[in-house]
């Protein structure tokens, strides 16, 4: 049984999480609190203890982000939920912090709770905290990859490429090191973009820096030894970005 | 507006306007020449003595009758001038110096020549020719192995190849750096330098970090170069425009910026400007750095800086419009970061000022700068009909002495009187042949204007509905539909349901319109209102009021409206502690003889000044406020009474915000 609060200050969105919750997961869930604003929401997360936190990101005073910052008890799961906000949404991914878009979809709101399940009671860890306020700051350099043991922090400029089978992605970093994560390459195709990694195939993503030689009948050889195909949609804007860039 | 290209853009205008020395190979040099280059070797430090100098040698080289000196003499008269920003006088000796080196066989004169009145090209904007005249002197200096004209003109080259020809940019500033050390000169391989690393800096848009590191290595030690012979370079300038450079490669760079770095170079760079009096480099580096800590988000630093570069701009003698605006631009996206709309729009009001001379100011200078085209292209047609005239005179006359013995004088007279009426009609038809070129000139560049304007009306129409329907309004909607659904409050969800459906056809509609009636704004207000209401789950009230003697039938520009109301609710009334009613209200009423409309719109909400110290990001509603006003703008163009003004309720009148729309009539 997760104890569980909703900081979220419209009040109807509030009760569509809440029911749907009930719906989805009626024997897992028990919700403890509401909040609305950034003070309430530290006061009751420090006072009641959760083990998971929904987070809106515009509250009514302040922001999800502020309130993050400013809480003791932080031994919790912790899911955004956003109605739009881009930039947010790409630090959430550098950070491998969960998000759901709202109004939220009753299947990725079982997903997200399966995902928690699946980390057995490992919580929000600091790292991913501080990606996640330097993601927000600037450009990223790090990325934060979740496997069964640990947190991963790599640096971006160390990954060679990456590799897709099915729902599980693949990186291969420099020194012969590689990370499994169980997370499409969809995933990281939104946040890992060109100039310095391009996606030349359904299952492949590389990182244009580590690229040996190339050749016109779409093969690339990486810095790993590793021969990687141009798919043929992809060939036409992989020359160019190679030519232009 | 994009600040950082402003302020390289300003870098790069430094280096145009940078002007030249004339330490000359020792061959081959007559002592006319010597005195001529001594004096514009001082046009830095003391312009008065420097013309006076090269006067002298000039009158020398009158005396001696050395048509070859005259056009050198001329030609770095028409060089100072251009330093001193004379127009008129460099365009004069240019232009003799040309003419007089026609009529020797000097190459040495002929290459001055050719330089000058390349240089006047590049000065008036028309780059075909200038190049022309470049290339000439280019090669006739390199046979006459003047390495370091071949280092100046070479680098002038590169940069008049910009942006067109890549290949040949690199191509000519390389040379010019190989000829700039064959001189062994710092003066001639910093300016050389400045050359390459300038190609080398344009190649990095492209983002490749390798050439980046390349680009600051090159200026790294291009630096270290000029520090070291700091005493023997004469245009001190060209030092700070390479920390200039540098610290513009540095704020370009993949974030995160080595600020220690970039700080450096700019201090290093300010203080070779007082140093020396450089005034624009002294403002590219206080611009640089409020920009710096603009995006690093430390605003109150920026502020002051760019207030500090806007006092040190007024103190100067004279108007600097681009870089005003400029600063106030950067101080307007400060306060739009900020949430401070009240400074936004104070702000706003001195840059539309400096914006509107900067346009006045540069369509002046582009029709001078035509006319001075023309001007200088008539003469030239004008110079070579005389030599043929001259011609015709000299064999008028041989002729005549032939005929005058046989003939009577009579028919010679009478011959040239014909041949003068003739030349006389001619001449006439070509002075207005001319002036019709010259207006279909100020024609096109007219259009072009038009043109232009059409284009950012357009391009605004597009952003325009991007601005209007929030996506975070559009899926907390949802959101709240979804929500009633789940709470099993079907009538409420279709009630609601509705009211969005008919928000968005309105919306998609009006952004496609000119114009829309009073009444179809008002009730675009309400449904939108309505909405948020439920929304808030009706935390506030509101009431619209228009005055009875309004036509609900006038017509104005659709969705000027909303992002104020938008505001209003948001920021001033959403805040609002549970125990507070919210109250939006808005009124119309009209100024008929200024075709305005005016709207005011109040809440009682938390207030400017509450708001700004919780200010929570948002850049949908800084854009949809930045478009907002873009349009007004343009519609200030029609109606010098459109206007904006936000301010505070008096605290006597309890709290809230009160904006007050001046709205053209159509």
């Amino acid at each position: 049984m997760y104890r569980t609060i909703i900081v979220e200050d419209e009040y109807r969105l509030r009760e569509a999480l809440s029911i749907l919750l009930e719906m989805v997961a009626p024997e897992e869930v028990q919700i403890v609190g509401y909040a609305e604003r950034e003070d309430e929401a530290v006061k009751l997360i420090d006072r009641l203890k959760p083990d998971l936190v929904f987070m809106d990101i515009m509250l009514k005073e302040g922001t999800g982000f502020d309130v993050l910052n400013q809480i003791a008890h932080k031994a919790f799961h912790l899911v955004f939920t956003t109605a739009y906000e881009e930039h947010a949404i790409r630090a959430f991914k550098f950070s491998a912090i969960d998000y759901l878009l709202k109004p939220i979809d009753a299947e990725e709101l079982k997903m997200a709770l399966e995902r928690i399940k699946d980390l057995q009671g490992r919580f929000l860890a600091e790292k991913q905290l501080s990606e996640l306020n330097t993601s927000l700051e600037k450009t990223p350099k790090r990325l934060v990859l979740p496997t069964q043991e640990a947190m991963h922090v790599v640096k971006i400029d160390q990954i060679i490429r990456c590799e897709t089978s099915g729902s599980y992605t693949t990186f291969y970093l420099t020194e012969g090191k590689k990370i499994i994560v169980s997370k499409p390459l969809k995933n990281y195709e939104d946040i890992l973009v060109p100039p310095d990694f391009f996606r030349v195939h359904q299952s492949h993503l590389i990182n244009v820096n580590y690229i040996l030689s190339y050749s016109r009948e779409g093969l690339v050889q990486m810095e790993d030894n590793t021969t990687i195909p141009i798919s043929r949609g992809n060939k036409e804007a992989f020359f160019k970005l190679m030519k232009d860039g | 507006m994009s600040v950082k290209r402003c302020f390289n853009r300003y870098s790069c205008g430094v280096l145009f306007c940078m002007l030249m020395w004339g330490i000359v190979h020792a061959q081959e040099i007559s002592p006319i020449e010597k005195a001529a280059r001594e004096g514009y070797s001082k046009r830095f430090t003391d312009s008065t003595a420097s013309i006076q100098i090269q006067l002298n040698a000039l009158r020398l080289a009158e005396e001696k009758k050395s048509k070859a000196d005259q056009a050198i003499c001329q030609a770095y008269l028409a060089m100072t001038h251009r330093r001193l920003l004379h127009l008129k006088e460099f365009t004069r000796y240019a232009e003799q110096s040309y003419h007089i080196a026609g009529t020797t066989s000097d190459a040495r004169a002929k290459a001055f020549a050719s330089w000058a009145m390349g240089s006047l090209k590049s000065y008036i904007e028309d780059k075909s020719r200038a190049l022309d005249y470049m290339l000439e002197a280019y090669g006739l200096f390199t046979k006459l192995e003047a390495n370091d004209l071949c280092a100046r003109i070479g680098a002038d080259i590169s940069y008049l190849f910009s942006p067109g020809s890549e290949e040949k940019v690199k191509k000519y500033a390389d040379a010019a750096l190989a000829y700039a050390e064959k001189t062994g000169e710092p003066e001639n391989i910093l300016h050389a330098r400045l050359a390459v690393g300038s190609y080398l800096s344009d190649r990095t848009a492209s983002g490749d970090h390798g050439q980046w590191q390349e680009a600051v290595t090159f200026f790294r030690q291009t630096i270290e170069l000029a520090e070291k012979e700091e005493t023997k370079i004469i245009s001190k300038s060209n030092i700070g425009i390479a920390y200039i450079n540098l610290a513009v490669l540095y704020l370009n760079s993949h974030k995160p910026t080595d600020e220690q770095a970039f700080l450096a170079c700019l201090e290093k760079a300010s203080h070779i400007a007082q140093q020396y009096d450089l005034k624009n480099v002294y403002r590219s580096a206080i611009g640089l750095r409020g920009q710096f800590f603009l995006e690093k988000g430390e605003y109150r630093i920026a502020e002051n800086l760019f207030k500090t570069g806007i006092a040190y701009q007024q103190a100067l003698p004279y108007k600097d419009n681009y870089l005003l605006a400029a600063f106030y631009g950067c101080l307007k996206d400060l306060a739009a970061r900020e949430k401070d709309y009240a400074a936004y729009y104070a702000y706003d009001i001195p840059f539309v000022r400096y914006n509107q001379l900067k346009y006045d100011e540069s369509t002046q200078q582009m029709l001078q700068n035509a006319d001075a085209r023309f001007e200088s292209d008539k003469k030239i047609t004008r110079i070579s009909q005389l030599e043929q005239e001259n011609q015709l005179q000299k064999k008028n006359k041989l002729l005549g002495y032939g005929i005058a013995a046989v003939l009577l004088t009579g028919l010679v007279f009478m011959y040239r009187s014909y041949y003068y009426r003739q030349r006389y009609y001619q001449n006439r038809e070509d002075i207005l042949q001319q002036q019709q070129a010259n207006n279909e000139l100020r024609m096109q560049l007219m259009e072009k204007e038009t043109l232009e304007s059409l284009a950012e009306k357009l391009s605004l129409e597009r952003r325009l509905l991007q601005s209007q329907m929030d996506p975070h309004f559009i899926f907390n909607a949802l959101g709240n539909i979804q929500g009633m659904i789940l709470q099993q409050d079907t009538a409420l969800a279709v009630a609601y349901l509705s009211k969005f459906a008919r928000l968005s056809r309105r919306v998609l509609e009006h952004s496609r319109m000119e114009k829309i009636t009073l009444e179809e704004e008002i009730e675009t207000l309400k449904n939108y209102i309505e909405l948020q209401q439920l929304r808030l789950n009706k935390g506030f009230d509101y009431h619209i009021e228009c005055e009875t003697s309004i036509d609900p039938q006038l017509l104005l520009p659709p969705l000027l409206i909303q992002p104020f109301v938008e505001n209003a609710i948001e920021h001033g009334l959403k805040p609002l502690a549970s125990s507070q009613r919210g109250l939006l209200s808005i009124r119309f009423h009209e100024q008929s003889n200024e075709h305005i409309l005016v709207c005011t719109i109040t809440d009682n909400g938390i207030g400017l000044t509450e708001s700004r110290r919780r200010k929570t990001h948002d850049s949908h509603r800084s854009l949809s406020t930045k478009i907002t006003d873009e349009r007004l703008l343009l519609m200030l163009k029609d109606n010098p009474h459109t206007r904006l003004e936000v301010r505070e309720q008096p605290v006597t009148d309890g709290q809230g915000t009160i904006v007050t729309l001046y709205i053209p009539i159509i």
